[in-house]
């Protein structure tokens, strides 16, 4: 974990996030509402540059036809294909049941990062008026064929 | 090297209606375009957000910015532009279709492909009456940017392979212009309903069940003998994705072997028409667990042969290049991101002078 200067607070905007090197890859600090949120700049499904998404509440469910909306629990969605990462706790919110094993679940939760632990979404607090992020940044895994093929590009 | 045979330009501003024919630019400039809603909610789906345009505008409707956004960053020797089809898909009026076809062309060819050569277009016309398609087709076949027709897939009244089309297609076959079959905008009621089954009540419902529509397009064409009617028309799929076609080839070809007095014209197996006449674009690339099984299905269907990438740009299921998997080898990638379409659309084969570029970097 290293601390990071990232922004002055005014360098950020809703929808207007500011983006800072570390250790050679992208941070963005999003603001949304009072709060502010910085997140590695990679989705896990295809490597888009998440922060150019949209923050929105979460739409939830019970059971169908028990549709229900959590304002509070906000959700950062993919610029490309609208995969959505809840940001409160800080992690992805996968299209795949909880608890499946499927390579794409593991890969993006145990390797390529976005897990609470390993703090893609670095934590974030105020110094004065200026943004500080906490980030562990290092690419996924070694062993993540996903790592690889998004190297080669 | 790349062709990419899917990616939708749009125009800056309303300035195109200007070029329609009375009575239909006045009744445009008053009302707006005519337009069947679905009830379903696309733009949920809808556009990438990070493909606006660097003056705020609607995605792909800046030429330059697409340049930049995808055909330098990726390094593509040709797009097709394909537009959208709102404005055409499902309105019964073919006379108005014809004449927003018409404007919507010539926009294009102005503003568009004089532009820039990487820009190819297919042309839009109006499948609502195909006399009047064959007309369009007639009209700009001959025009060197233009590589196909493009056609309103979840919009036909009548299945595709019927006599009812056959202008069409022997106008497509003269001009040697393949079909580039597309769904229309899934939020207009183009179809009886949104889906083969009904209406359904989600863009994720409809936009899932888009092969459903190609399954039976396919076997229109197959059964009403169209590919020996028109031996030399060729048919592209796209946006279905690819993993519904092995199920379709074995179970036509079975059903034809018992069946095959319902359709006596056919002197191959369907699937060998489909291998001759019938090319699908990538994207949506299924994403299974394991990504051996996506291969299997390539092998299924020869892939090699049968698949042309596309990137759908700037939509929200776009496809990089890179989702085709390395695993396949060097010279089936090759074919599937450039070889196959440059054929399939008869564009000129890479100059010695492109490929030494190539080579170098």
């Amino acid at each position: 974990m290293a601390w990071q200067r990232a922004a002055q607070v005014s360098e950020v905007a809703p929808g207007r996030p500011k983006i800072i090197e570390a250790n050679g890859r992208q941070i963005g600090v999003l603001q949304d509402g009072d709060t502010y949120f910085a997140v590695l700049n990679f989705c896990p499904h295809k490597g888009a540059p998440i922060c150019q998404g949209q923050i929105f509440g979460a739409v939830t469910a019970t059971a169908p036809g028990c549709q229900d909306y959590d304002h509070e629990r906000r959700v950062l969605r993919c610029p490309w294909h609208r995969w959505s990462s809840t940001c409160t706790p800080a992690r992805p919110w996968l299209p795949s049941p909880s608890g499946s094993n499927s390579s794409r679940s593991k890969c993006a939760e145990k390797n390529c990062g976005l897990t609470a632990e390993s703090m893609n979404w670095a934590r974030t607090g105020t110094s004065g008026a200026v943004l500080v992020v906490r980030h562990e940044c290092a690419l996924p895994g070694r062993n993540c064929a996903r790592r690889e093929r998004l190297k080669r590009g | 090297m790349i062709i990419d045979c899917d990616v939708h330009h749009a125009f800056s501003g309303n300035g195109w209606y200007e070029r329609l024919e009375e009575p239909y630019r006045s009744e445009v400039a008053r009302h707006g375009l005519r337009s069947l809603s679905s009830g379903i909610r696309y733009e949920e789906g809808g556009s990438r957000w990070d493909a606006k345009t660097p003056g705020g505008g609607w995605p792909g409707s800046d030429p330059d910015f697409l340049i930049q956004d995808l055909i330098e960053k990726y390094r593509m020797r040709y797009v097709l532009l394909s537009g959208w089809n709102g404005p055409f898909a499902g309105i019964p009026d073919a006379d108005y279709v014809a004449a927003v076809c018409r404007a919507f062309n010539d926009h294009t060819l102005e503003t568009w492909a004089a532009r820039d050569e990487r820009f190819k277009m297919g042309i839009h016309v109006p499948i609502q009456d195909p006399v009047l398609a064959a007309q369009e087709i007639e009209r700009l076949g001959d025009h060197p940017d233009v590589i196909a027709v493009c056609i309103f897939g979840t919009a036909s009244r009548i299945p595709f392979g019927q006599r009812f089309y056959w202008p069409l297609y022997e106008a497509a076959q003269r001009k040697n212009l393949p079909l580039h079959f597309h769904p229309s905008t899934t939020a207009v009621i183009a179809n009886a309903a949104s889906t083969p089954a009904g209406m359904a009540t989600t863009y994720l419902e409809s936009h899932t069940c888009l092969p459903q529509f190609y399954t039976a397009y396919l076997a229109s064409f197959i059964f009403e003998g169209v590919f020996e009617k028109f031996p030399g028309l060729r048919v592209a799929f796209v946006e279905g994705g690819v993993a519904w076609l092995p199920h379709l080839l074995w179970r036509m070809d079975k059903e034809f072997k018992a069946l095959r007095q319902q359709a006596p014209f056919l002197k191959r197996l369907p699937s060998e028409y489909v291998k001759s006449n019938v090319r699908l674009t990538t994207q949506p690339i299924e994403e299974p667990r394991d990504i051996a099984h996506l291969m299997q299905i390539f092998n299924m269907i020869d892939g090699d042969e049968v698949l042309m990438y596309a990137s759908d740009y700037p939509h929200f299921d776009f496809d990089e290049p890179s989702v085709i998997p390395k695993q396949l080898g060097e010279s089936t990638l090759r074919k599937i991101l450039h070889d196959n379409a440059c054929s399939f659309f008869n564009l000129p084969q890479p100059s010695k002078a492109e490929l030494a570029t190539l080579e170098a970097s």
